[in-house]
């Protein structure tokens, strides 16, 4: 998430509003944040807040105006962006209209504990709800997809219902991505009135990790994971959802890829898609790094035969995070540009690469972990 | 069942055999299958798996095995074998009709005792017709087949186009999806009939056996002059016509056939067509008494079925499609989770539950073959008569539901332990025509020997994992081009 800073004036609790760098009419401004605008208050005493460069403010009749200033890096923000500004000064930005890579952050808590985590969050009480309902009514309403994650969403419960709700509501023509790892929908009834919201565009990508129970309950760090996750899956698919299924390679589960594919393809036919994806070494991954290492060169056959396997099958198959220097030349096809933009990187190798442009890069925390192993192309 | 010190495992239902010399096939209820050595097929049945072991993992993935009986693995297995099942749920969706007894042809091999061209005494009449067609859609399936057979149905094109207009009629009434299938040996097929055959989308089946001299050797006119020619004639007006995914041929192995298997493949390739079915000789109606000029030791069909599969193999390798028909069906009920058509070929038998078939009289009956029975005074598999029983006589009768409780091969001797179970089928009217009892005697039955040898084969070729040859399975299986496999579309 962007974050930029300033100086904060007139705010007490946090603020969530819409960037605009121009006047808007008058019904809007209660949502509107106003970037460096002409700092007359009987101009701008309709808006939400300001936010703006200048170094100091000593105009008496702004005292209620909500402003931070000497804020920097005003121009990564565009007209349409959500920010939430902070008494202390900071400006978190939740939404950017440019952006294909928008998420509702639902919570901090999780209720595995994989030891590929790459974001692994302190596990406490917070409510982040009103924030993400406020979030949802200001997100632009042509936006195609955004991508509903924590920690785990479900944890939430039922609020989860009202967040799809309200896009349901606010943002009819956006496709939801809900990244879970899908041991709440073991619970029945939970997955049937998760379903009866009927959201027309929403995929369930629920993470995987083996075809075992030794296995996945080991990667994700809880007993009977396996067991409730596949359930899950089950549930979802009973209401007719659509799901992707995601699998992170690694130590403990690269030399059973077909297997997990053999499995995925007897179980549930009825997945979408299927995401084989490389490591983010950050967070947990990185602490653990020794522990789920493998050398990107073993990887390569064991992914090229359960790719393959499920292409077999005509099940609908990609490989996310890995750069194509690392895959064979018949997994170009299947390898998708996954990372976000604000982690995605090139090595320097990358510059005069052919594949460039096609090519996923690496994650920023990967570089220096992947480097010597890129290849120029 | 529970786990303890000494049992640390439930073994879940499975059947097994010993497939080479030093592996044994397990298979699962859902046709999951996995080969082990002796000793690791031991250390399982001994409950001596060591725990984390791949093995252990490999078993438990493939619901072999599991740790309880609230286990997901369970809950799995149940959907896995419900999807296996699923031709059950339609119910009688094949619905054939004998819109004439007649025929212009007197094969070697005919099944079906056809008769001379002349006389309607042989012909359904459209009163037939109609009662037929209201039985075939007070099926409770919301897909209908109506396949017209013989003799040779377009003798009696009159009553197979009144046919196609009133069910498509009912069909549109009662929501219903419905198909019509010709089977047709083409030599009489007029453009006029083409036209009325492409506008109305119906499919094609006709019988090609072969180059010349095979085909007319077992397929000839009344005055034995030989069809090839004309059967050739036919099938290039209807290519003008129909796309190809319309026409299908298959072809009856003789004794002639056996030394042949690639020029009557070629054969195939040359008409253009993708689809073949080498089918063993049925023992009924004429062939029987001609057994000892046109049979052969199922032996000997199944070495002819190996060099056909192999060289059909080679040719798709190289870029022809050609699927061989029943080896698709083999093999998505081997590698996919799903369940197949092929009423000759279920348990419970697909006797009258998948297919049925109304006689140009009016008789029902649940096979060909119960029809064949009839005509040689044998009325024991007849379940009714269209002129005056209803759905429930006809689909309740005392003997369709004796025929089902035959074919339940989990409780049947040679099959219930049978590890190729799943992936096969009963045809207890069958095993009554050659082996004069319902159940049958597995140990002398041709057609179990030669389903088991066919499945023994493509496991074989399965275990060796040929990318190549996998490929080719998997696209007559999806029904893609291979290139679309071997390029990931």
């Amino acid at each position: 998430m962007i974050q930029l800073s300033g100086i904060s004036k007139n705010i007490d609790t946090p603020l969530i509003g819409k960037i605009s760098f121009s006047s808007v009419l008058k019904k809007g401004r209660h949502n509107t944040i106003y970037i460096n605008p002409e700092l007359s208050y009987r101009k701008l005493k309709d808006y939400l807040a300001v936010i703006s460069s200048v170094e100091n403010i000593n105009i008496p009749n702004l005292e209620h105006l909500p402003i931070i200033y000497n804020t920097r890096d005003i121009s990564s923000l565009d007209n349409g962006d959500v920010v939430e500004l902070l008494p202390n000064g900071l400006i978190n930005v939740l939404y950017q209209i440019n952006s294909k890579d928008n998420i509702l952050f639902l919570t901090q808590r999780c209720n595995q504990n994989c030891l590929m985590c790459p974001q692994p969050l302190e596990n406490k009480e917070d409510n982040l709800f009103e924030t993400n309902l406020k979030l949802i009514q200001l997100i632009d309403k042509s936006t195609e997809e955004i991508a509903i994650t924590g920690g785990e969403p479900t944890v939430v419960g039922e609020n989860l219902f009202k967040i799809i709700l309200a896009c349901k509501h606010f943002l009819p023509n956006t496709t939801l991505l809900l990244l879970t790892n899908g041991m709440k929908f073991s619970d029945y009834k939970y997955t049937h009135i998760f379903s009866s919201i009927k959201h027309p565009k929403i995929i369930i990508a629920v993470s995987l990790q083996s075809d075992n129970p030794i296995d996945h309950d080991y990667i994700v760090g809880r007993e009977g994971a396996f067991s409730q996750t596949v359930k899950g899956i089950i549930n979802l698919a009973s209401f007719g959802n659509i799901i992707e299924i995601r699998i992170v390679i690694q130590r403990y589960n690269y030399q059973r890829l077909q297997s997990i594919a053999d499995y995925i393809y007897r179980n549930m036919t009825f997945v979408e898609h299927i995401n084989f994806m490389g490591l983010e070494t950050i967070g947990y991954a990185l602490k653990n790094l020794k522990l789920l290492w493998v050398e990107p060169e073993d990887i390569c056959k064991p992914l090229e035969e359960a790719v393959h396997y499920l292409v077999q099958r005509h099940m609908k198959v990609s490989v996310y995070n890995i750069p194509l220097c690392l895959i064979p030349k018949r997994l170009w096809g299947y390898a998708r540009q996954s990372i976000s933009a604000w982690k995605n990187v090139f090595d320097s190798k990358c510059e005069v690469c052919s594949m460039r442009e096609k090519c996923s890069g690496l994650f920023e925390s990967g570089i220096d972990i992947y480097s010597k192993y890129l290849k120029t192309l | 069942m529970t786990t303890n010190k000494n049992h640390p495992y439930i073994i879940l239902p499975l059947t097994f055999m010993r497939l080479e010399r030093s592996r044994l096939l397990l298979v699962n209820m859902a046709g999951e299958f996995i080969l082990l050595s002796d000793t690791e097929f031991n250390n399982l049945i001994y409950y001596e798996l060591e725990n984390k072991s791949e093995l252990y993992k490999n078993l438990h993935a493939k619901h072999f095995i599991c740790k309880s009986q609230s286990d997901t693995a369970i809950d799995l297995l149940a959907i896995k074998y419900r999807t296996k099942k699923d031709f059950l749920s339609h119910f009688t969706s094949l619905h054939m009709f004998v819109v004439t007894q007649r025929c212009n042809q007197k094969c070697t091999y005919c099944q079906v005792s056809s008769q001379s061209e002349n006389g309607s005494f042989y012909e359904m009449n459209i009163e037939t017709a109609k009662k037929a067609v209201d039985m075939t859609l007070s099926s409770p399936s919301k897909y209908i087949k109506i396949e017209f057979q013989g003799g040779e149905p377009l003798i009696n094109f009159e009553t197979v186009k009144y046919i196609v207009e009133y069910a498509n009629q009912e069909a549109l009434k009662k929501n219903k999806n419905i198909e019509f299938v010709i089977c047709t040996n083409l030599t009489t097929i007029t453009d006029d009939m083409i036209k009325y055959i492409s506008d109305k989308s119906i499919f094609i089946s006709t019988s090609l056996d072969g180059p010349q001299p095979i085909h007319d050797h077992n397929r000839n006119y009344r005055n034995e002059k030989g069809t090839y020619k004309d059967v050739i004639d036919g099938l290039n007006r209807v290519k003008e016509k129909l796309s190809q995914q319309y026409i299908s041929a298959l072809m009856t192995t003789t004794r002639y056939s056996l030394d042949y298997p690639k020029e009557i493949v070629d054969e195939y390739v040359q008409n253009g067509l993708n689809s073949i079915f080498l089918r063993p000789l049925n023992p009924f109606g004429y062939a029987i008494e001609k057994i000892n000029l046109l049979g052969y030791s199922p032996y000997e069909f199944i070495t002819f079925y190996k060099r056909a599969l192999d060289y059909i193999i080679k040719l798709n390798i190289e870029g022809i499609f050609l699927e061989e028909y029943f080896t698709t069906i083999l093999l998505t009920r081997i590698l996919t989770p799903f369940s197949t058509g092929f009423v000759d070929l279920q348990f419970p038998a697909g006797t009258g539950i998948m297919g049925v078939i109304y006689a140009h009289d009016g008789k029902v009956y649940p096979s060909d073959e119960a029809r064949m029975l009839a005509q040689v005074g044998d009325n024991t598999f007849c379940i009714g008569d269209i002129r005056t029983d209803s759905y429930r006589d006809i689909f309740y009768n005392y003997n369709m539901q004796k025929i089902i409780d035959s074919s339940i091969a989990e409780v049947l001797p040679g099959c219930s332990d049978c590890a190729f179970q799943i992936y096969c089928g009963i045809d207890p009217i069958r095993n009554y025509a050659t082996q004069k009892d319902i159940i049958g005697n597995r140990t002398t039955n041709e057609s179990c020997y030669i389903n088991k040898e066919i499945i023994k084969y493509l496991f074989s070729a399965i275990s060796e994992g040929d990318r190549d040859k996998m490929d080719v399975f998997w696209s007559w299986i999806t029904n893609r081009k291979l290139s679309d496999i071997k390029s990931g579309q």
